[in-house]
């Protein structure tokens, strides 16, 4: 068998596999409970809160990740290494351990000082959003970063030496060419704080109707056994988050070609 | 006028050393190198890309040095082009007078006649993607006149190119560099662009200028054995002053079995006292194949010895000849009318003449 065919092979092995996963969930499906539990004032505050959320995250860790990105694809600095390492920390710590560790941060006094004079995050809608977004910055600033290394620095001196200041070469030239990247950096930062669930659990707690994300709903569901609702959460879940992709990808391939 | 004043920098383990130029206002200046011999690095240093270690650059007499790249007034075309392909041809072109705030009709038209005077007026709404290389190219001069700079820096803009095209180029850009009185440093590897192209020619070889002089000369009198390695002339003898007199130099080259004699004017550096050792070269174009042992015009220079090698090659032929009682391979650059005319072949017993104002001595 050729490579090219082996490859091939696997490739729709992975999609089979999770076919599979999604497939099996028709066997507890029931048409009339589908549509009760969709249209539920619960099930709606969820979906609302979900993409509510996740799209502030991901504009924020996207908004952030730009000049990060920047500084780390274009500059030499004292303790580059030392960020750009700290970049992975989200991925090696457990989502759950990066929630206690903002927890932990909210009781000690500078914390304490935020929560009281600023904005509360702890068991509420904010922290949900501040989870979401320790978790997807990493993500945001590294896609973001591959995205400008794939733009030669030579384009910037070109455009300064016709008269561009640095920041009209970077907004005008680099941000323009890597927009691609930027929209993939948005779109996998939001899928990816879509499914956030471990920080989000630890900071926010599992309040209904005030912290309940569509992960954490379906958490819910399965710990009251209630596997019927979880199948219905799961496949709305699958939808929204395959849905989006599937559309944005396309708008991306459309429109987004330089 | 651009002026470098020993400029040295560094990139890893390479070093620029030591470089000063002039460029006169209006003219063009070749700096010609190979690979790897710091062309590069020399103009990203003029532009401030790479920091100095020491040394100055100073534009129409004002130092420059420290200036941000943006307010050098010195445009850049790099060997890639660097054409910014989300853009189209049109404000590829007007960027630099879109970023200086320029918006007056005067300009508009400097840059409509420089597009018709290349040939892209009507490429303005195409995008970078749909454009040929020779278009490219076109494209990246104008867009770096259009921004209104006169000083130009040119790293190596056609190598891309196939012959044809590059040659076509090279009658565009002398076109436009008189038309706007632009005043141009390019560095490229091709010895025929830089001599055509250039009013003078600097060679750089292992980060440093080797020798600077208008083209001819350049051309004619390699400063050192380097010099003229680089120019691909592989002619090049040992040799020690026999006499010398007011007008002639006679050279005693052992390895060529023979005396020659070199007009004053053919070195850089004459030497001054018999005795003196010193390096003989000579074009392989400009060696005379003879099949006659002694024409009547020649009266030195003349070597007798055997074919020993023909590559053909197309337009000209490379012939290697072994003087007689020597193991010296002289090369001989023959154009093809010739090598048919002289109906050579390879053993045959022939002579060589070297003119005189076509020796070199370093």
């Amino acid at each position: 068998m050729s490579l090219r065919r082996v490859s091939i092979l696997f490739a729709f092995s992975t999609f089979a596999l999770f076919a599979v996963l999604v497939l099996s969930l028709l066997y507890f499906y029931r048409g009339g409970l589908f549509i009760e539990t969709l249209f539920s004032e619960r099930t709606l505050f969820s979906i609302r809160l979900s993409i509510y959320s996740a799209t502030v995250a991901a504009v924020l860790a996207t908004a952030l990740a730009v000049p990060s990105a920047y500084a780390l694809s274009r500059c030499d600095f004292p303790g580059k290494d030392a960020v750009d390492t700290i970049l992975e920390l989200p991925m090696i710590v457990s989502p759950a351990a990066l929630g206690a560790m903002l927890l932990i941060f909210f009781n000690n006094p500078l914390g304490n000082w935020i929560q009281t004079r600023g904005a509360q995050f702890v068991f509420d809608s904010n922290g949900i959003i501040l989870a979401q977004f320790v978790t997807t910055l990493g993500v945001a600033t590294r896609l973001t970063k591959a995205a400008m290394d794939e733009i030669p620095q030579r384009y910037e001196d070109v455009a300064r030496t016709l008269g561009a200041s640095p920041a009209a070469a970077f907004f005008n030239v680099t941000l323009p060419l890597c927009r691609r990247g930027l929209a993939a950096a948005f779109i996998l930062s939001w899928a990816k704080a879509m499914g956030e669930f471990g920080a989000t659990i630890t900071l926010a707690g599992t309040m209904a109707m005030k912290t309940e994300t569509l992960p954490i709903a379906i958490f819910m569901k399965l710990s009251t056994a209630d596997i019927d609702g979880t199948v219905v959460l799961i496949l709305i879940m699958t939808a929204i988050g395959i849905g989006t992709l599937y559309a944005v990808r396309m708008i991306s391939r459309k429109g987004l070609h330089a | 006028m651009l002026e470098l004043r020993d400029i040295a920098a560094k990139a890893g383990t390479f070093a620029l050393n030591d470089i000063s130029l002039a460029v006169d206002r209006g003219s063009c200046h070749v700096i010609v190198g190979a690979t790897g011999s710091g062309k590069t690095l020399l103009l990203e240093s003029i532009l401030g890309l790479r920091k100095l270690s020491r040394g100055s650059v100073l534009l129409s007499g004002r130092e420059i040095t420290n200036q941000p790249l943006e307010k050098r007034n010195i445009s850049y075309v790099p060997q890639d082009l660097a054409l910014f392909p989300h853009l189209t041809v049109e404000d590829n072109i007007l960027y630099g007078l879109r970023m200086k705030g320029i918006k007056d009709r005067e300009h508009a038209r400097m840059v409509e006649m420089l597009m018709e005077t290349v040939g892209i007026k009507e490429l303005a709404r195409r995008s970078i993607g749909n454009l040929s290389g020779g278009e490219r190219q076109r494209v990246a001069l104008v867009r770096a006149i259009a921004a209104g700079n006169n000083h130009l820096l040119l790293d190596e803009p056609f190598s891309a190119l196939h012959q044809g095209l590059r040659r076509e180029l090279w009658f565009v850009l002398k076109e436009l560099q008189k038309s706007c009185d632009l005043t141009v440093l390019m560095v490229t590897h091709d010895m025929e662009e830089a001599f055509f192209l250039g009013d003078r020619v600097s060679v750089m070889i292992d980060g440093a200028i080797r020798q600077t002089g208008v083209a001819r000369d350049v051309y004619e009198k390699p400063a050192d054995t380097a010099v003229a390695r680089f120019f691909g002339i592989r002619n090049i003898f040992p040799g020690r002053v026999r006499a010398l007199s007011k007008s002639v130099l006679h050279v005693a080259c052992d390895s060529l079995g023979a005396e020659l004699t070199i007009p004053m004017g053919a070195a850089l550096h004459q030497p001054t006292e018999p005795g003196a050792r010193c390096t003989v070269g000579i074009r392989p174009e400009n060696v005379m194949v003879l099949k006659t042992d002694r024409p009547s015009y020649v009266q030195e220079n003349l070597l007798a010895g055997i074919l020993t090698e023909i590559l053909l090659k197309g337009a000209t032929h490379t012939l290697l000849f072994r003087p007689a009682g020597t193991v010296t391979v002289v090369e001989i650059e023959v154009p093809d009318y010739a090598l048919k005319k002289l109906q050579l072949n390879v053993g045959d017993g022939i002579s060589i003449f070297f003119k005189g104002e076509s020796l070199f001595l370093i």
